[in-house]
């Protein structure tokens, strides 16, 4: 039987919805495409379509061919938790009255899949494109002048990200004559050779998010819309981290700067006083594991890189989640302006803080069995500094997540007397109770077997052994200890904290304001004088006799006009007659 | 102080947990000084005085008022 594409599917199933009929329907199809496409994938797996690896859905372009359908052991796993988080964000975002941002959504979400389905540099172009256009619109639909702003530096970002993957993309279809998008480790390097690859490692790098290309997603990320940061949260950094693990797994350079991006993250979430700032900063943090997975290359440490992406996936949508509800139920999302709202919800700090134990990887959470796979994999090949780097990292992740950010917000203070505290919409509740049991259920048996299960390369791994756990627990309660100790001082400040973006932003001001003032103060000295030029050069051809008295008197102007021309053609003719 | 008491008490209880379980199994180490009991503890914790020392001193360096980008363009 013809595989059905998902992820054509949800993009059809997405500019359907603004044109059914009454808004239960809508509500109905737009909640039912993720849960089609998850269904699709399931019969995929078990089998109904085929063997896998499958290529299918193959199309002609000009000359070449475009693979839509490449489904194998890597691409599968990525388009199941895409689907599983799609499922959960639809449910959080089911109340949003606008049906564009639904449709915004499911393109995105439609896109993303294929983009992993892609078996071809072309296709995977087209869809990376599509992927940043969508989500421009989830930060638009926020509403608000940073949204705005921080929607057209997200765009600006991606377009150079777009442009890097196309110019390399058409190099090495000119030189090789082939376009399957495959692994390029062979191809690549650091020479006039290398470039193509280069560029095309880069427009990953920049879509992962990988210190110093980072600033986009910390930059945009907070400004997004509630429900819209969810969905993007999940898609775009994760199909650069499949990109790479298909592309260049076991590129030296990849580990060093996934281990510096996950010490990085944390450190600026630490400074940083927005809610949704903190868990971008914590974005950074968790795709650099993943990064510095992939760079590693051994089996287990690919097997890491994407369990880890499964479920980072599923428990940083949970926190997003979370505190998406704080600013839906008190419009505000700096420390600064919150605190003392376990009184009014503490069912979304509980919520919340499955999320958190996941992120820091605490025994019976999600995150223990991934992310210990991916620092035993450094362990493994005796790289101390990564090790150590990876294990920092932890330490600063607790801090921020676990105990930062909650104690900020539910904690630290008494409500504020301005706060009003409205209350969280059921379905946003519903979501994060189904996001919970997620990160629950991969954490522990016979969750995480299933998911090993499905990781590409055959690999025994067991993370629940003694050392590992009591070296996570023990990480967590003597961490947590000092910050007991050194809570009190502890105090956020209403700032906001420079990045790498901080040099192109003041260039970019600085060029504006040259654009405002001296360019047009230029282009007025331009005119002014020209004008002037052309006046006199009027009048000298009108009336010779008018120059010299400087009378404005007025004549034909035409006339004047007509002898500068017929003076210039005889000017022209004479340099051809005497130099040609 | 009351959660500070509790998490000292876990604390002791999760090394001696180690003390405990080393002697009862093998227990994997990939580097020499993971057989020193109670490392990790040592580690969460200097590590994390460390971390938060030094996010602190790289916010004075790095905090600006909320709307730094925006008065730079008006001025």
């Amino acid at each position: 039987m013809m595989w059905i594409h998902p992820g054509i599917l949800a993009i059809i199933g997405a500019v359907l919805i603004p044109f059914v009929p009454f808004r239960i329907l809508r509500k109905a199809l737009f909640l039912s495409i993720p849960l089609i496409a998850f269904t699709i994938l399931v019969l995929t797996s078990k089998g109904y379509f085929g063997e896998l690896p499958i290529t299918t859905w193959k199309l002609r372009f000009s000359d070449y061919e475009l693979i839509l359908g490449r489904i194998d052991s890597f691409s599968i796993v990525f388009a199941y938790v895409f689907a599983i988080i799609a499922i959960c964000a639809n449910i959080y975002s089911v109340h949003i009255k606008n049906d564009l941002e639904h449709v915004a959504a499911m393109i995105y979400f439609g896109s993303t899949i294929c983009a992993v389905f892609a078996g071809d540099l072309l296709t995977l172009y087209i869809f990376w494109e599509m992927m940043a256009i969508s989500a421009v619109f989830l930060i638009w639909f926020r509403g608000t002048k940073a949204a705005r702003g921080a929607g057209f530096r997200y765009l600006i970002w991606h377009i150079i990200s777009g442009s890097f993957l196309l110019s390399g993309i058409v190099v090495h279809v000119q030189r090789t004559g082939s376009t399957i998008f495959t692994n390029f480790m062979d191809l690549l390097s650091f020479s006039f050779e290398g470039i193509p690859y280069v560029l095309i490692l880069l427009s990953f790098m920049i879509n992962a998010a990988v210190v110093p290309l980072h600033s986009w997603l910390t930059d945009s990320y907070p400004e997004a819309s509630i429900t819209g940061v969810i969905y993007m949260n999940a898609f775009t950094t994760k199909t650069a981290v499949y990109t790479l693990a298909r592309a260049f797994p076991g590129l030296e350079i990849l580990a060093w700067l996934g281990a510096v991006m996950a010490v990085y993250g944390v450190i600026f979430a630490a400074i940083v006083n927005d809610g949704r700032r903190l868990l971008s900063y914590h974005i950074v943090s968790q795709v650099g594991y993943m990064v510095c997975g992939v760079g590693l290359g051994t089996q287990i440490a690919i097997n890491g890189a994407i369990a880890h992406a499964f479920n980072n996936i599923i428990f940083k949508s949970l926190l997003f989640m979370g505190m998406g509800a704080v600013i839906e139920s008190t419009g505000r999302s700096k420390f600064t302006e919150l605190g003392g709202l376990y009184k009014y919800i503490p069912l979304v700090f509980y919520l919340y803080t499955v999320g958190a134990l996941s992120i820091y990887g605490f025994p019976l959470f999600s995150g223990f069995v991934s992310k210990t796979m991916i620092v035993a994999a450094s362990a493994e090949l005796h790289l101390l500094v990564i090790y150590l780097l990876l294990k920092g990292a932890t330490i600063g992740t607790l801090h921020t997540v676990g105990l930062k950010l909650p104690w900020s917000v539910w904690f630290s203070r008494n409500k504020p007397e301005d706060l009003t505290v409205k209350k969280v919409p059921k379905n946003m509740i519903v979501a994060m109770f189904l996001a919970s049991f997620l990160c629950i259920f991969f954490g522990t048996y016979p969750g995480y077997k299933i998911l090993y299960e499905i990781l590409p390369y055959q690999v025994k791994f067991e993370p629940y052994e003694p050392s590992k756990i009591i070296v996570t627990v023990q990480l967590f309660i003597f961490a947590t200890l000092a910050f007991l100790i050194l809570r009190k001082g502890y105090k956020n400040v209403d700032a906001i904290v420079l990045d790498t973006d901080w040099p192109g932003r003041i260039l970019g001001i600085k060029f504006i304001i040259f654009c405002e003032t001296k360019l047009i103060n230029f282009a007025r000295y331009l005119k002014a004088s020209f004008s002037s030029f052309a006046k006199n050069v009027k009048v000298l051809f009108t009336n010779p006799e008018t120059t010299f008295k400087q009378s404005s008197e007025s004549s034909d102007p035409g006339m004047g006009i007509g002898i500068l021309i017929a003076l210039l053609f005889m000017l022209i003719y004479l340099t051809y007659l005497i130099f040609i | 102080m009351k959660e500070l008491k509790m998490t000292l008490v876990f604390g002791i209880i999760a090394i001696f947990a180690e003390v405990l379980v080393r002697s009862l199994v093998t227990y994997k180490v990939y580097f020499d000084w993971e057989k020193l009991p109670g490392f990790y503890a040592l580690f969460g914790f200097v590590g994390y005085v460390i971390l938060s020392k030094f996010s602190k001193f790289l916010g004075k360096l790095l905090m600006r008022s909320p709307d730094y980008y925006e008065r730079r363009y008006k001025r």
